[in-house]
């Protein structure tokens, strides 16, 4: 019987929140990215369930609204393509089209902000990730 | 952590300054609210400590979505 290696995997985990246990009309999402060791696709697809379920959480927010965050799905796995980890390794990949692309960005709204970074000076104004031609 | 007056901030806003200058106003139903009155730096240190709330309060400061 021959051992499968474990290899790297990258997982895209969904978490949903509930506001007093209950669904909103304008329900947000949380989207978590895990790196995982796994024997194949169905133990790495176990194991982010298993990692989203760990992630839940709950607590109060200022008007005493009790937040729940809960695990809803895995959006998708993606083997590793290098065995080993280092600065600048690729951990995921995924293909789009113009539209997708679009909503991609659109939903993620990636800006660098010196609100929460330290590194950025306060001169520095908020203003779109981005390089390359879009 | 002392905060002069009115709208001008000290060098070390708590969470709840960061929101109210930077922030969406929808942010705050997110918000936990045991880290309202902490600074950026007191959440990030709870937040490589373990503590998952903070790191939910870590994340909601730092994501676009709410950025104004």
């Amino acid at each position: 019987m021959t051992v499968e290696p474990l290899r790297w995997y990258s997982a895209r985990v969904v978490l949903e929140r509930l506001i007093g246990g209950a669904q909103e009309v304008s329900p947000l999402f949380e989207e978590r990215m895990f790196l995982l060791r796994a024997k194949g696709d169905e133990e790495a697809l176990q194991r982010a369930e298993r990692l989203g379920r760990a992630g839940e959480e709950t607590f109060e927010n200022e008007r005493g609204e009790r937040i729940q965050w809960i695990f809803k799905e895995v959006l998708d796995i993606k083997a590793v393509l290098d065995d080993t980890l280092a600065d600048g390794s690729e951990i995921y990949y995924a293909f789009y089209q113009r539209d997708e692309l679009e909503q991609v960005r659109q939903a993620l709204q990636t800006k660098l902000d010196p609100c929460c970074d330290p590194t950025l000076t306060d001169s520095y104004q908020a203003a779109p990730v981005t390089s390359g031609t879009r | 952590m002392e905060s002069h007056n009115g709208d001008q901030l000290s060098e070390t806003p708590t969470a709840d300054q960061i929101i109210s200058r930077s922030r969406l106003g929808a942010i705050r139903r997110e918000f936990p609210a045991q880290f309202l009155a902490s600074t950026l730096q007191q959440i990030e240190q709870a937040a490589k400590s373990g503590d998952t709330v903070a790191r939910k309060a870590l994340k909601l400061l730092r994501d676009g979505r709410f950025a104004k």
